[in-house]
Protein backbone atom coordinates (compact mmCIF):
# COMPACT_ATOMS: atom_id res chain seq x y z
CA UNK A 1 0.00 0.00 0.00
CA UNK A 2 1.18 3.44 -0.68
CA UNK A 3 -0.09 4.59 2.77
CA UNK A 4 2.93 2.25 4.52
CA UNK A 5 5.84 3.66 3.05
CA UNK A 6 5.45 7.11 4.86
CA UNK A 7 4.86 5.40 7.91
CA UNK A 8 8.73 3.58 7.77
CA UNK A 9 10.37 7.07 8.04
CA UNK A 10 11.07 8.05 11.55
CA UNK A 11 10.87 11.63 11.44
CA UNK A 12 6.71 11.58 10.48
CA UNK A 13 6.57 10.46 14.00
CA UNK A 14 7.51 13.31 15.73
CA UNK A 15 4.46 15.16 14.79
CA UNK A 16 2.10 12.24 14.31
CA UNK A 17 2.16 11.43 18.02
CA UNK A 18 1.47 15.55 19.12
CA UNK A 19 -2.05 13.73 18.25
CA UNK A 20 -2.56 11.74 21.27
CA UNK A 21 -0.55 14.53 23.48
CA UNK A 22 -3.41 16.91 22.69
CA UNK A 23 -5.55 14.11 23.54
CA UNK A 24 -4.27 14.02 26.67
CA UNK A 25 -3.85 17.79 27.25
CA UNK A 26 -7.77 17.75 26.39
CA UNK A 27 -8.87 15.33 28.63
CA UNK A 28 -6.72 16.93 31.59
CA UNK A 29 -8.28 20.08 30.63
CA UNK A 30 -11.67 18.73 30.25
CA UNK A 31 -10.92 17.40 34.36
CA UNK A 32 -10.88 20.95 35.13
CA UNK A 33 -13.54 21.88 33.78
CA UNK A 34 -15.80 19.19 34.65
CA UNK A 35 -14.50 20.44 38.58
CA UNK A 36 -16.01 23.38 37.74
CA UNK A 37 -18.97 22.40 36.07
CA UNK A 38 -19.61 19.94 39.32
CA UNK A 39 -19.83 22.86 41.35
CA UNK A 40 -23.44 23.79 39.75
CA UNK A 41 -24.37 19.89 40.84
CA UNK A 42 -27.44 18.67 38.93
CA UNK A 43 -28.39 16.48 41.62
CA UNK A 44 -29.65 18.13 44.75
CA UNK A 45 -30.90 15.84 47.22
CA UNK A 46 -34.79 16.80 48.55
CA UNK A 47 -33.25 17.75 52.07
CA UNK A 48 -31.05 20.26 50.85
CA UNK A 49 -30.33 23.72 52.44
CA UNK A 50 -27.13 24.09 50.59
CA UNK A 51 -28.03 25.78 47.83
CA UNK A 52 -25.33 27.71 47.26
CA UNK A 53 -23.52 24.87 45.04
CA UNK A 54 -20.24 24.68 46.46
CA UNK A 55 -18.07 21.82 45.40
CA UNK A 56 -17.96 20.00 48.76
CA UNK A 57 -14.62 17.81 47.72
CA UNK A 58 -11.65 20.60 48.66
CA UNK A 59 -13.45 21.09 51.97
CA UNK A 60 -13.62 17.29 52.95
CA UNK A 61 -9.92 16.71 52.41
CA UNK A 62 -9.08 19.81 54.58
CA UNK A 63 -6.88 18.35 57.36
CA UNK A 64 -8.82 20.02 60.08
CA UNK A 65 -12.39 18.15 58.57
CA UNK A 66 -10.19 15.32 58.13
CA UNK A 67 -8.96 14.98 61.83
CA UNK A 68 -12.88 15.75 62.87
CA UNK A 69 -14.26 13.33 60.93
CA UNK A 70 -11.50 10.68 62.41
CA UNK A 71 -12.37 11.93 65.70
CA UNK A 72 -16.00 11.17 65.69
CA UNK A 73 -15.98 7.96 63.93
CA UNK A 74 -14.76 5.96 67.18
CA UNK A 75 -12.38 3.36 67.67
CA UNK A 76 -14.30 0.11 68.57
CA UNK A 77 -11.75 -2.42 68.35
CA UNK A 78 -14.07 -5.05 68.75
CA UNK A 79 -16.28 -3.84 65.56
CA UNK A 80 -13.41 -2.89 63.57
CA UNK A 81 -11.40 -6.24 63.58
CA UNK A 82 -14.65 -8.49 64.31
CA UNK A 83 -15.35 -11.54 62.97
CA UNK A 84 -14.64 -11.86 59.33
CA UNK A 85 -13.69 -14.77 57.07
CA UNK A 86 -10.65 -16.09 56.13
CA UNK A 87 -8.84 -18.87 55.86
CA UNK A 88 -8.39 -21.38 58.49
CA UNK A 89 -4.55 -21.26 59.96
CA UNK A 90 -3.19 -22.80 63.75
CA UNK A 91 -3.15 -20.09 65.91
CA UNK A 92 0.61 -18.86 66.36
CA UNK A 93 1.75 -18.27 70.05
CA UNK A 94 4.44 -16.24 71.25
CA UNK A 95 6.39 -15.68 74.63
CA UNK A 96 5.65 -11.76 74.64
CA UNK A 97 7.38 -9.26 77.21
CA UNK A 98 5.54 -6.05 78.87
CA UNK A 99 6.88 -4.11 76.11
CA UNK A 100 6.76 -5.89 73.31
CA UNK A 101 3.12 -6.67 73.98
CA UNK A 102 2.43 -2.88 73.85
CA UNK A 103 4.61 -2.31 70.57
CA UNK A 104 2.61 -5.18 69.22
CA UNK A 105 -1.13 -3.66 70.16
CA UNK A 106 -0.11 -0.37 68.84
CA UNK A 107 0.91 -1.91 65.68
CA UNK A 108 -2.41 -3.33 65.40
CA UNK A 109 -4.08 -0.26 66.43
CA UNK A 110 -1.93 1.02 63.18
CA UNK A 111 -3.13 -1.21 61.19
CA UNK A 112 -6.86 -1.25 61.74
CA UNK A 113 -6.80 2.46 61.74
CA UNK A 114 -6.08 2.01 58.27
CA UNK A 115 -9.41 0.42 57.87
CA UNK A 116 -11.08 3.38 58.74
CA UNK A 117 -10.44 5.77 56.05
CA UNK A 118 -13.35 7.95 54.59
CA UNK A 119 -14.55 7.57 50.84
CA UNK A 120 -13.87 10.69 49.69
CA UNK A 121 -17.23 12.99 49.31
CA UNK A 122 -17.44 14.28 45.69
CA UNK A 123 -19.92 15.65 43.39
CA UNK A 124 -21.16 13.78 40.40
CA UNK A 125 -18.85 13.53 37.46
CA UNK A 126 -19.82 14.70 34.23
CA UNK A 127 -20.05 13.59 30.91
CA UNK A 128 -17.60 14.38 28.37
CA UNK A 129 -20.07 15.13 24.86
CA UNK A 130 -17.46 16.52 22.64
CA UNK A 131 -15.65 14.55 19.73
CA UNK A 132 -11.73 14.28 19.18
CA UNK A 133 -12.37 13.98 15.27
CA UNK A 134 -15.78 13.80 13.39
CA UNK A 135 -14.86 11.61 10.11
CA UNK A 136 -17.75 11.02 8.20
CA UNK A 137 -15.68 9.91 5.23
CA UNK A 138 -15.10 7.04 7.53
CA UNK A 139 -18.76 5.73 8.51
CA UNK A 140 -19.68 2.35 8.09
CA UNK A 141 -16.07 1.41 8.14
CA UNK A 142 -17.34 -1.90 10.74
CA UNK A 143 -20.69 -2.57 11.85
CA UNK A 144 -19.21 -2.08 15.77
CA UNK A 145 -17.72 0.37 17.74
CA UNK A 146 -13.84 -0.07 18.95
CA UNK A 147 -12.48 1.01 22.14
CA UNK A 148 -9.10 1.82 22.46
CA UNK A 149 -7.26 1.78 26.12
CA UNK A 150 -4.12 2.52 26.77
CA UNK A 151 -2.40 -0.11 29.11
CA UNK A 152 1.22 1.80 29.64
CA UNK A 153 3.05 0.77 32.35
CA UNK A 154 2.48 2.70 35.54
CA UNK A 155 -1.18 4.64 34.31
CA UNK A 156 -3.54 4.46 37.07
CA UNK A 157 -6.97 3.59 36.56
CA UNK A 158 -8.51 7.79 36.84
CA UNK A 159 -5.43 9.12 34.59
CA UNK A 160 -5.96 5.99 31.98
CA UNK A 161 -7.17 7.02 28.29
CA UNK A 162 -9.82 5.31 26.73
CA UNK A 163 -11.07 6.08 23.72
CA UNK A 164 -13.99 4.90 21.23
CA UNK A 165 -14.26 4.90 17.36
CA UNK A 166 -17.70 4.44 17.01
CA UNK A 167 -19.34 2.96 13.61
CA UNK A 168 -20.60 6.41 12.47
CA UNK A 169 -16.89 7.39 12.18
CA UNK A 170 -16.93 9.26 15.44
CA UNK A 171 -13.92 9.19 17.84
CA UNK A 172 -14.35 10.51 21.13
CA UNK A 173 -13.11 10.21 24.93
CA UNK A 174 -15.15 6.89 25.96
CA UNK A 175 -18.19 8.01 28.52
CA UNK A 176 -17.48 6.94 32.21
CA UNK A 177 -19.32 3.61 31.92
CA UNK A 178 -16.93 2.05 29.25
CA UNK A 179 -13.87 3.55 30.80
CA UNK A 180 -14.89 2.06 34.32
CA UNK A 181 -15.53 -1.58 32.55
CA UNK A 182 -12.03 -1.30 30.61
CA UNK A 183 -10.57 -0.42 33.74
CA UNK A 184 -12.03 -3.70 35.01
CA UNK A 185 -10.93 -5.66 31.99
CA UNK A 186 -7.58 -4.51 32.16
CA UNK A 187 -7.09 -4.03 35.78
CA UNK A 188 -9.14 -6.23 37.79
CA UNK A 189 -10.05 -5.25 40.97
CA UNK A 190 -11.01 -7.86 44.23
CA UNK A 191 -14.44 -7.06 45.23
CA UNK A 192 -15.70 -5.44 42.15
CA UNK A 193 -18.15 -6.72 39.11
CA UNK A 194 -17.55 -6.04 35.36
CA UNK A 195 -21.31 -5.26 35.40
CA UNK A 196 -23.43 -3.12 37.96
CA UNK A 197 -24.29 -5.45 40.56
CA UNK A 198 -28.67 -5.86 40.63
CA UNK A 199 -28.19 -4.93 44.04
CA UNK A 200 -27.73 -1.37 43.49
CA UNK A 201 -31.24 -1.22 41.37
CA UNK A 202 -33.60 0.77 42.93
CA UNK A 203 -36.27 -1.67 44.35
CA UNK A 204 -33.16 -4.18 45.36
CA UNK A 205 -31.39 -1.67 47.51
CA UNK A 206 -34.71 -0.32 49.17
CA UNK A 207 -35.49 -4.10 50.63
CA UNK A 208 -31.86 -3.91 51.86
CA UNK A 209 -32.33 -0.90 53.46
CA UNK A 210 -35.44 -1.88 55.07
CA UNK A 211 -33.51 -4.77 55.88
CA UNK A 212 -30.76 -2.51 57.82
CA UNK A 213 -28.18 -3.76 55.94
CA UNK A 214 -26.32 -0.61 55.91
CA UNK A 215 -22.72 -1.21 55.84
CA UNK A 216 -23.13 -4.25 53.76
CA UNK A 217 -24.50 -2.03 51.28
CA UNK A 218 -21.71 0.49 51.67
CA UNK A 219 -19.20 -1.16 52.05
CA UNK A 220 -20.23 -3.05 48.19
CA UNK A 221 -20.95 0.27 47.14
CA UNK A 222 -17.10 1.37 47.85
CA UNK A 223 -15.77 -1.85 46.48
CA UNK A 224 -17.75 -1.13 43.15
CA UNK A 225 -18.09 2.67 42.23
CA UNK A 226 -15.29 5.17 42.02
CA UNK A 227 -16.61 8.43 44.38
CA UNK A 228 -17.51 10.73 42.15
CA UNK A 229 -19.92 7.95 40.05
CA UNK A 230 -23.62 9.33 40.14
CA UNK A 231 -24.67 5.22 41.50
CA UNK A 232 -22.25 5.75 44.15
CA UNK A 233 -23.52 9.26 45.38
CA UNK A 234 -27.10 8.21 44.49
CA UNK A 235 -26.75 4.74 46.90
CA UNK A 236 -24.67 6.53 49.74
CA UNK A 237 -26.76 9.26 49.48
CA UNK A 238 -30.00 7.25 50.30
CA UNK A 239 -28.35 5.07 52.77
CA UNK A 240 -27.03 7.92 54.73
CA UNK A 241 -30.93 9.50 54.71
CA UNK A 242 -32.20 5.73 55.68
CA UNK A 243 -30.03 5.89 58.77
CA UNK A 244 -30.85 9.68 59.68
CA UNK A 245 -34.68 8.95 59.94
CA UNK A 246 -34.50 5.32 61.25
CA UNK A 247 -32.03 7.11 63.54
CA UNK A 248 -29.25 4.18 63.24
CA UNK A 249 -26.31 6.24 63.35
CA UNK A 250 -24.50 4.08 65.94
CA UNK A 251 -24.37 0.99 62.88
CA UNK A 252 -21.96 3.37 61.25
CA UNK A 253 -19.98 3.96 64.47
CA UNK A 254 -16.03 2.59 63.98
CA UNK A 255 -16.73 2.16 60.44
CA UNK A 256 -15.08 3.88 57.27
CA UNK A 257 -18.64 5.28 56.70
CA UNK A 258 -19.64 6.99 59.82
CA UNK A 259 -17.30 10.20 58.57
CA UNK A 260 -19.24 10.36 55.58
CA UNK A 261 -22.19 9.81 56.79
CA UNK A 262 -21.17 12.95 59.41
CA UNK A 263 -19.70 14.80 56.74
CA UNK A 264 -23.53 14.49 54.15
CA UNK A 265 -25.52 15.53 57.04
CA UNK A 266 -23.57 18.74 57.83
CA UNK A 267 -23.55 19.78 54.64
CA UNK A 268 -26.90 19.30 54.06
CA UNK A 269 -27.40 20.90 57.27
CA UNK A 270 -29.62 18.28 58.40
CA UNK A 271 -27.57 17.29 61.70
CA UNK A 272 -29.84 17.80 64.02
CA UNK A 273 -30.89 13.72 64.89
CA UNK A 274 -27.64 12.88 64.78
CA UNK A 275 -26.17 15.54 67.26
CA UNK A 276 -29.45 14.22 69.56
CA UNK A 277 -27.71 10.88 69.18
CA UNK A 278 -24.43 11.65 70.58
CA UNK A 279 -25.80 13.68 73.62
CA UNK A 280 -28.27 10.90 74.53
CA UNK A 281 -25.10 8.76 74.32
CA UNK A 282 -23.32 10.75 76.01
CA UNK A 283 -20.58 11.36 73.68
CA UNK A 284 -19.97 15.21 74.78
CA UNK A 285 -16.46 16.24 72.95
CA UNK A 286 -18.06 14.46 69.28
CA UNK A 287 -21.36 16.42 69.60
CA UNK A 288 -18.58 19.16 69.70
CA UNK A 289 -16.83 17.74 67.13
CA UNK A 290 -19.58 18.05 64.93
CA UNK A 291 -20.84 21.51 66.08
CA UNK A 292 -17.27 22.57 64.75
CA UNK A 293 -17.03 20.32 61.62
CA UNK A 294 -20.64 23.05 61.03
CA UNK A 295 -19.15 26.39 61.75
CA UNK A 296 -16.36 25.01 59.12
CA UNK A 297 -18.63 23.73 56.13
CA UNK A 298 -20.74 26.60 56.81
CA UNK A 299 -18.58 29.40 57.66
CA UNK A 300 -21.32 32.48 56.54
CA UNK A 301 -24.01 30.59 58.96
CA UNK A 302 -24.70 32.47 62.56
CA UNK A 303 -23.46 29.40 64.36
CA UNK A 304 -19.77 29.99 62.22
CA UNK A 305 -19.40 33.40 64.13
CA UNK A 306 -20.60 32.77 67.32
CA UNK A 307 -17.80 29.66 67.60
CA UNK A 308 -15.52 32.07 66.33
CA UNK A 309 -16.23 34.18 69.07
CA UNK A 310 -15.82 31.30 72.14
CA UNK A 311 -12.89 31.12 73.74
CA UNK A 312 -10.63 27.57 72.62
CA UNK A 313 -10.40 26.28 75.90
CA UNK A 314 -14.46 26.70 76.80
CA UNK A 315 -16.21 22.76 77.31
CA UNK A 316 -18.16 20.99 74.94
CA UNK A 317 -21.37 21.57 75.97
CA UNK A 318 -20.75 25.68 75.43
CA UNK A 319 -19.87 24.78 72.07
CA UNK A 320 -23.15 22.47 71.50
CA UNK A 321 -25.13 25.41 73.36
CA UNK A 322 -23.93 27.77 70.53
CA UNK A 323 -25.38 25.57 67.93
CA UNK A 324 -28.77 24.64 69.58
CA UNK A 325 -29.27 28.70 70.15
CA UNK A 326 -28.27 29.73 66.49
CA UNK A 327 -29.20 27.12 63.89
CA UNK A 328 -30.51 23.58 65.21
CA UNK A 329 -34.42 22.75 64.06
CA UNK A 330 -34.73 20.49 67.08
CA UNK A 331 -34.06 22.87 69.93
CA UNK A 332 -36.52 21.89 72.25
CA UNK A 333 -34.86 17.96 72.28
CA UNK A 334 -31.29 19.06 71.75
CA UNK A 335 -31.60 21.32 74.79
CA UNK A 336 -33.45 18.73 76.81
CA UNK A 337 -30.79 16.20 75.83
CA UNK A 338 -28.15 18.56 76.64
CA UNK A 339 -29.01 18.89 80.71
CA UNK A 340 -29.40 16.03 81.00
CA UNK A 341 -25.82 14.61 79.77
CA UNK A 342 -24.89 17.36 81.95
CA UNK A 343 -26.79 16.40 84.64
CA UNK A 344 -25.82 13.07 84.66
CA UNK A 345 -22.08 14.07 84.58
CA UNK A 346 -22.37 16.33 87.07
CA UNK A 347 -24.14 13.58 89.49
CA UNK A 348 -21.14 11.01 88.72
CA UNK A 349 -18.56 13.62 89.64
CA UNK A 350 -20.10 14.41 92.61
CA UNK A 351 -20.99 10.90 93.59
CA UNK A 352 -17.30 10.99 93.11
CA UNK A 353 -15.88 13.35 95.13
CA UNK A 354 -17.82 11.33 98.30
CA UNK B 1 26.10 -22.24 -6.15
CA UNK B 2 24.05 -19.46 -6.48
CA UNK B 3 23.57 -18.05 -3.23
CA UNK B 4 20.09 -16.69 -2.07
CA UNK B 5 20.34 -13.32 -0.58
CA UNK B 6 19.51 -13.48 3.09
CA UNK B 7 16.37 -11.32 4.06
CA UNK B 8 16.46 -7.58 5.57
CA UNK B 9 15.85 -8.20 8.82
CA UNK B 10 13.65 -5.43 10.48
CA UNK B 11 11.40 -4.91 13.92
CA UNK B 12 7.75 -5.05 13.05
CA UNK B 13 4.78 -4.69 15.19
CA UNK B 14 1.89 -7.39 14.06
CA UNK B 15 -0.73 -9.27 15.05
CA UNK B 16 -0.18 -12.53 16.59
CA UNK B 17 -3.29 -15.19 16.85
CA UNK B 18 -3.92 -16.38 20.44
CA UNK B 19 -7.25 -17.27 19.76
CA UNK B 20 -8.38 -20.86 19.34
CA UNK B 21 -11.11 -22.92 16.98
CA UNK B 22 -13.59 -20.38 15.77
CA UNK B 23 -13.02 -17.76 18.55
CA UNK B 24 -9.68 -15.26 17.39
CA UNK B 25 -7.80 -13.55 19.55
CA UNK B 26 -4.87 -11.55 18.73
CA UNK B 27 -1.48 -10.13 20.39
CA UNK B 28 -0.36 -7.09 19.51
CA UNK B 29 3.31 -8.14 19.68
CA UNK B 30 6.97 -6.85 18.71
CA UNK B 31 8.89 -9.20 16.26
CA UNK B 32 11.46 -9.54 13.59
CA UNK B 33 10.26 -9.55 10.46
CA UNK B 34 11.57 -13.01 9.50
CA UNK B 35 10.24 -15.10 12.60
CA UNK B 36 6.91 -17.30 12.99
CA UNK B 37 3.71 -15.38 13.50
CA UNK B 38 3.92 -16.73 16.86
CA UNK B 39 7.43 -16.75 18.05
CA UNK B 40 8.24 -15.56 21.08
CA UNK B 41 7.57 -12.06 20.61
CA UNK B 42 10.44 -9.46 21.70
CA UNK B 43 7.71 -7.37 23.38
CA UNK B 44 3.98 -7.44 23.48
CA UNK B 45 2.32 -3.94 23.02
CA UNK B 46 -1.46 -4.51 23.33
CA UNK B 47 -4.51 -7.07 22.44
CA UNK B 48 -7.42 -7.24 20.06
CA UNK B 49 -10.18 -8.59 20.65
CA UNK B 50 -11.96 -8.66 17.23
CA UNK B 51 -15.36 -10.59 18.47
CA UNK B 52 -17.84 -7.72 19.29
CA UNK B 53 -18.92 -8.36 23.08
CA UNK B 54 -22.48 -7.67 24.41
CA UNK B 55 -22.37 -4.04 23.70
CA UNK B 56 -21.16 -4.35 20.14
CA UNK B 57 -17.64 -3.11 21.04
CA UNK B 58 -14.31 -4.65 19.70
CA UNK B 59 -11.53 -4.07 22.51
CA UNK B 60 -8.10 -3.12 21.58
CA UNK B 61 -5.60 -2.27 24.49
CA UNK B 62 -2.41 -0.25 23.21
CA UNK B 63 0.64 -0.05 24.79
CA UNK B 64 1.37 3.60 23.79
CA UNK B 65 4.41 4.80 25.43
CA UNK B 66 5.94 1.61 23.90
CA UNK B 67 4.31 1.84 20.77
CA UNK B 68 5.65 5.02 20.20
CA UNK B 69 9.32 4.48 21.52
CA UNK B 70 9.35 1.03 18.75
CA UNK B 71 7.61 3.18 15.99
CA UNK B 72 10.51 5.80 16.80
CA UNK B 73 13.16 3.66 16.73
CA UNK B 74 12.70 2.56 13.53
CA UNK B 75 9.79 -0.45 13.66
CA UNK B 76 7.92 -1.29 10.98
CA UNK B 77 3.99 -2.11 11.14
CA UNK B 78 2.10 -4.64 9.75
CA UNK B 79 -1.68 -3.45 7.88
CA UNK B 80 -4.14 -4.46 10.30
CA UNK B 81 -2.20 -2.74 13.36
CA UNK B 82 -1.55 0.46 10.51
CA UNK B 83 -5.27 -0.15 10.55
CA UNK B 84 -6.16 -0.30 14.17
CA UNK B 85 -3.40 2.55 15.29
CA UNK B 86 -5.00 4.79 12.68
CA UNK B 87 -8.40 4.43 14.06
CA UNK B 88 -7.62 4.82 17.70
CA UNK B 89 -6.47 8.60 16.79
CA UNK B 90 -2.21 7.62 17.30
CA UNK B 91 -1.81 7.54 13.33
CA UNK B 92 -3.61 9.03 10.43
CA UNK B 93 -6.32 6.69 9.36
CA UNK B 94 -5.43 4.30 7.06
CA UNK B 95 -6.40 4.86 3.65
CA UNK B 96 -7.81 1.26 3.17
CA UNK B 97 -10.10 2.16 6.05
CA UNK B 98 -11.62 5.11 4.43
CA UNK B 99 -12.04 2.61 1.05
CA UNK B 100 -13.77 0.03 3.25
CA UNK B 101 -15.97 2.80 4.56
CA UNK B 102 -16.98 3.81 1.34
CA UNK B 103 -17.79 0.22 -0.10
CA UNK B 104 -19.80 -0.79 2.88
CA UNK B 105 -21.80 2.57 2.62
CA UNK B 106 -22.24 1.89 -1.51
CA UNK B 107 -23.02 -1.82 -0.35
CA UNK B 108 -25.53 -0.88 2.26
CA UNK B 109 -27.05 1.87 -0.33
CA UNK B 110 -27.53 -0.50 -3.20
CA UNK B 111 -29.12 -3.26 -0.93
CA UNK B 112 -31.64 -0.31 0.29
CA UNK B 113 -32.70 0.54 -3.06
CA UNK B 114 -32.88 -3.15 -4.33
CA UNK B 115 -35.72 -3.38 -1.22
CA UNK B 116 -37.26 -0.07 -1.76
CA UNK B 117 -37.73 -0.96 -5.85
CA UNK B 118 -39.79 -4.51 -5.15
CA UNK B 119 -41.97 -2.49 -2.52
CA UNK B 120 -42.74 0.07 -5.31
CA UNK B 121 -43.60 -2.31 -8.20
CA UNK B 122 -45.77 -4.18 -5.80
CA UNK B 123 -47.54 -0.88 -4.90
CA UNK B 124 -47.89 -0.20 -8.91
CA UNK B 125 -49.36 -2.86 -9.14
CA UNK B 126 -51.96 -3.30 -6.60
CA UNK B 127 -52.86 0.15 -8.00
Amino acid sequence: MAASIPFRSTSSYSTLFTRLANLKVRRRSFAHTSKALCASSEETPPSSSNSDGRDPFPVFVDNKVQHLLSNITGFDILKIAGPHKKHLEKPKYRLLTDAELKGEMTKARERLSKRLQIPPYMNPRKPNLTPLAVDPDLAQFDTSNYVFTDVTFGVKDRDRTVVIREADGTLRIAPWDVRDRMNQIYNPREGKEYLKPQMFDEQNLERMISEKKYVYILDRACCQFEPDDPDFIRTTHRVYRAIDSAGDHDDLRSTRHFGSLAFYLVWHKTADSLLLDMLNRDLSSDAADLVRLYGILHPQSACAGVLGQLSPDSGSTAVVQVYIDTSSTLTSELQLALQAMDDAGKGHRSGLNK
Amino acid sequence: MPRIPLRRSFDIIKLAYHGCNNRPFFHIVLLKNISKRNAPPIEMLGTYDPMPNMFNEKLVSLDVDRIKFHLASGAALSKPVEKLLGLSGLLPVHPMSYITAKRNRQKQEAQAESQAQPAEDGKSEES
